[in-house]
């Protein structure tokens, strides 16, 4: 099995020898940069189902131990509020991510078939809300909770998120109703739909695509919010995952096994999400919509 | 009618050249949602912080004296605590853009080649952007761990090394160890990005350099980089801007500490609030940092304007 020999690289050019090498070279580098992105994950997983007894060994064992025990995955929802946890994290995310996508969607179809004044600071706007750090807004949004008493709810962590959101949903979605032919809409009115007609016949199916993922992306970002929701949130039985993961580390002695196996259980569907979503991100990303 | 026709002008909207009769107010029903949402969750609270920066409030959410004052800017800007915060905010931001360019261009480079499984190298590399910041930061403490931790027994093997560095808790290693999970977090979405910019150089810029006699490092500077130009500054301040506002990592990591060695201005803002209780001076420097983040917002939408008009 003979590769085509590659011009660009002048390979053809070069003895036999030390193309073997440049082989291996390459093939060694794409196993180092295999094993930075993806040993930390390893590592969560083999911590996750060591028998605690083993977890403070030293040297550590890098294979999975022989006695692996998967029991923590059980035993971790009974010992800890973990269950609570994932359950307030999935109510808020998707509650915001319905919200967001609904108001997004709206926005957005407008920005991208409507002329209107404003059109130009609108889009500047959505812009600066995904740039700025969280914590410019989440201070002066906790003032202002604290004076409606939206402090320590799951609904008004909801609302909050939505500042969030709302602004990348417009961004990812507009880009999805730029991409569809105004054309097919133009051809619907004059067939004498109506406007809402067209856009529930026309635009929203060929835009469904789009708003699942946009749906996804929100779901995943609340999921993984952190700021807001440890600022907000004082009782433990209303946190949401990622503030309860993390008040596991700090305590006396960490139980990195029972920490490690949650941490997996919360990384499965963002990553899953993630890998499903990566070819709009990249896209949306560098056209204008952001969300890091 | 009239209600609805009035609101559609309030929103700053003009129809034009349809006949329907919805096409008067269906814009402005369309726009106001948005319009409620952003004016009130992110316009007035960026307005209400503003202004409590102006006033010696102390507690946050507590009610705050009305007086003007320009006192918690002066206290802000003359307190070196804030210039060093400043300082450790760019020490981190351009750690984590250098490193995560190096690495994601690395990545990216090598991605452009063909070989049996990139699809699925491809996949494995996204995997540290999909991993929620709290899971990244967990799974770091526990491998930065100074006596069971997978980084020291690692450094174990190398010769002549017999220390074993507490990481997160000495004032000199603390905040290069957070730089290097930023890089890891951050590097796959450098890769992406670089990546889509060197699938768009033309192959025969480099067929046509070939012929000329040029070698791969000319090729590279000459070709490659310029290339990129323009996806790197995209890359470059997407990077320090999400460093500069970065608060999960170190918070959880270090709390700003050993000493302020990782005490970044985001950090310092939240515990002269949540902490300290100069809610003022908190405020105020949150305001500072608001300006900052439009500029660089400002620097993005410029750039990004620039890319689509070449």
């Amino acid at each position: 099995m003979r590769n085509a020999p590659s011009a660009r690289h002048g390979e053809a050019f070069l003895p036999n020898l030390s193309r073997i090498a440049g082989r291996l070279a390459l093939a060694a580098l794409i196993l180092i940069l295999c094993a930075i992105a993806v040993f930390p994950f390893y590592w969560m997983f083999v911590t996750s189902i060591r028998p605690s007894g083993q977890l403070f060994a030293y040297p550590p064992e890098m294979l999975p131990s022989a006695n692996s025990v998967f029991s923590t995955y059980v035993t971790i929802f009974q010992d800890t509020a973990l269950g609570t946890w994932l359950w307030n994290s999935i109510r808020v995310a998707l509650g915001t991510a319905i919200l967001a996508s609904f108001i997004g969607a709206m926005m957005a179809y407008s920005l991208s078939r409507f002329r209107f004044q404003g059109r130009g600071f609108t889009e500047y706007l959505l812009l600066a809300t995904q740039m700025f750090p969280g914590i410019l807004l989440a201070m002066p949004m906790y003032v202002l909770f604290s004076k409606i008493g939206l402090l320590n709810s799951l609904p008004g962590l909801t609302v909050a998120y939505l500042a969030l959101l709302v602004p990348v949903a417009t961004s990812l979605l507009k880009t999805f109703f730029d991409g569809i032919p105004v054309a097919l809409e133009e051809a619907s009115l004059i067939d004498g739909a109506s406007r809402i007609g067209t856009f529930f016949r026309i635009t929203l199916p060929l835009s469904l695509p789009g708003l699942a993922s946009t749906f996804l992306f929100c779901f995943i970002i609340a999921w993984d919010e952190y700021l807001f929701a440890q600022m907000f949130v004082r009782q433990p039985g209303n946190w949401t995952v990622s503030v309860g993961l993390a008040s596991f580390s700090g305590e006396y002695v960490t139980p990195w096994d029972q920490v490690m196996t949650a941490a997996t259980i919360v990384t499965l569907p963002a990553a899953i999400v993630f890998l499903f979503l990566q070819r709009y991100l990249v896209h949306g990303l560098t056209a204008g919509g952001v969300k890091g | 009618m009239a209600l609805t026709q009035t609101s559609a002008r309030v929103a700053g909207v003009r129809t034009v050249h349809y006949a329907d009769s919805q096409d008067r107010w269906l814009p402005a029903v369309m726009v106001l949602p948005f319009l409620l949402a952003i004016t009130a969750l992110v316009i007035i609270p960026l307005l209400w912080g503003i202004r409590i920066s102006f006033t010696n409030s102390r507690i946050i959410g507590r009610a705050f004296t009305e007086a003007f004052t320009l006192a918690n800017y002066q206290s802000v800007l003359t307190d070196p605590d804030t210039w060093h915060s400043l300082y450790v905010t760019a020490v981190f931001s351009l750690g984590t853009v250098i490193g995560s360019i190096a690495l994601g261009l690395v990545t990216a480079l090598v991605l452009t080649r063909a070989f049996p499984g990139r699809g699925i190298v491809r996949t494995l590399i996204i995997l540290p952007w999909a991993v929620p910041h709290v899971v990244a930061a967990l799974i770091w403490q526990w491998m930065y761990n100074p006596n069971y931790g997978v980084v020291n027994y690692a450094i174990g093997w190398i010769p002549f090394v017999t220390s074993q560095p507490n990481w997160l808790s000495d004032p000199n290693l603390a905040l290069p160890a957070i730089i290097i999970l930023n890089i890891w977090k951050t590097y796959p979405f450098a890769t992406l990005v670089l990546l889509a910019g060197l699938q768009s150089i033309p192959d025969e810029l480099y067929e046509a350099s070939e012929i000329d006699g040029a070698g791969p490092v000319r090729r590279f500077l000459d070709i490659t980089l310029p290339g990129l130009k323009h996806v790197l500054a995209i890359v470059v301040l997407l990077l320090t801007i999400w460093s500069f506002g970065n608060f999960v990592f170190i918070f959880l990591m270090t709390q700003g500490g050993p000493a302020g060695a990782t005490n970044t201005l985001v950090v310092k803002v939240y515990f002269e609030a949540f902490r300290f209780f100069r809610a003022g001076p908190a405020f105020a420097m949150g305001s500072l940092l608001l300006l900052v983040a439009v500029l660089l917002t400002l620097a993005y939408a410029f750039i990004v304007r620039r890319g689509k008009d070449a």
